[in-house]
Order: structure tokens, then sequence, then C-alpha cells
């Protein structure tokens, strides 16, 4: 990993295409400006994190977990409510 | 799942794979009266990986997406065409309880099948939104 200092108002160029702004900081937050073309994504890593952790839990469902889901899909579906459900059915 | 019968199946392709798994492309998208309105997603590279699918309406009536002009040009979409949306449950036990990823929706050209896993950062989505079982049981919509 690259490690630069910038101060506010300073800059980095990332490749031809991509440049990153220090517009401010504040305390502990620090605000950036990007610039990259439309057909790249800049995304908060951990929301991309997040996605990704979700993708493997739900690639990775228990077999037991399965059963319950489809035996909880059908219960449901025949109007067996289960105990706590308080809908009409 | 060999006990579930299986109805029609449409396929996914997802030229960057899916958020953390760039190898996941190519998915066949399985429906059964079992199951609807909850779809299966298997992958073609591993057929261990397997998602259960649904619409996001179903679990959040006011879920809305904002398409991006870049995203509507991957998918192949004209301006007026929209993409199909759909979201990954994640079933736990202990307790037992299903979530859906609101914050990585799948959209994808229904005709052509290109796919692509969205982030949506600009929402509040939770990536483990609570899914009541009667949503997934409402054959009415």
């Amino acid at each position: 990993m690259l490690v630069l200092s910038r101060r506010p108002g300073e800059a980095i160029r990332i490749g031809d295409d991509i440049l990153v702004s220090v517009i401010q900081v504040k305390g502990d937050r620090i605000t950036l400006g990007i610039e990259a073309p439309r057909d790249v994504q800049v995304l908060r890593c951990e929301l991309v994190e997040e996605v990704a952790e979700q993708n493997k839990v739900a690639s990775r469902l228990p077999a037991a977990a399965v059963e319950s889901f489809l035996r909880v899909l059908n219960a449901e579906r025949m109007g067996y409510a289960a105990p706590g459900n308080d809908q009409d059915g | 799942m060999k006990s579930v019968k299986t109805r029609a199946t449409a396929d996914l392709f997802f030229p960057q794979g899916l958020v953390g798994y760039p190898a996941w492309q190519r998915f066949r998208l399985v429906h059964s009266p079992d199951l609807d309105p909850v779809a299966i997603m298997e992958s073609e590279e591993d057929p261990e990986v397997v998602f259960f699918v649904t619409r996001p309406t179903l679990v959040l009536p006011s879920y809305a997406v904002t398409i991006t002009p870049a995203t509507r040009e991957a998918l192949h979409l004209a301006d007026d065409e929209e993409p199909a949306i759909l979201c990954i449950l994640v079933i736990s036990e202990e307790p037992f309880a299903i979530t859906a990823n609101l914050l990585g929706p799948i959209l994808f050209n229904p005709l052509e099948g290109i796919a692509y896993q969205a982030v949506l950062q600009d929402s509040t989505y939770s990536a483990r939104h609570p899914v009541p079982i009667p949503a997934l049981t409402d054959e009415a919509t």
C-alpha cells in the first residue's frame, strides 16, 4: 500500500483518469472529492464488505437452515401459522 | 435441493461476478411452484453455491433503486427499460430468522440476462433487512 500525507486542498492522481482531492479535515473526519470515469465504481469500503459478507453467508447456508426455511414456507402457505404470528392467514 | 420441483429457468451473466466473488459470473435462476415468490440462483461455476432470492418489494414495498446511466448501459437497457431486481436472502437458525440484502440488490436485464450486483451506498437500506415469513408467501403480487 502506498501511504501519502496530504493537506486540505491537495490531491492525488491515480492512473490517467482518477483524481482524489482532500477537501477538508475536521477533527477525525476527512472530506474527499473523487473524480473518476463513470464506469469506475467508487464505494465506501465498509459497504462493499457488508455486501460481500452477506453473499458469503448466503452462499453457505447450513442444510438445517434450508430445511427449516422450506418447512416454514410450506407451513405458511398451508395456513399453519406459527405460534406468535398474528396475521390472519 | 433435489426435493424441490422446478418449473422454469433463466440464465444470468454477471460480467463482474458478485460483490467479493468476481469468479461467480454465471448463474441459473430457477423457479419452483413450491418456492414462489422465492427463487433459487445456482452458480454454474460451483454447483454447491446456491442462493435464495426474491423480489425486494415483497420485503419492503417502498424499495426503490435509482439506476445510473453507467449501470443502464452495462445491462444493455434502453433509456425507457427497467431492470428486474432481486435480493439475496439469508436464513439463520437459533433463532430462526430470514434477512434480505437490500444494500446489495441484483439488477438484471430480463431479456438478455446480463446482471450486476449493486452496492447502494446512497441509501440507508440494510444488508440484513428482517423479512417476515408472510411476505414470502404473498402470491397476490
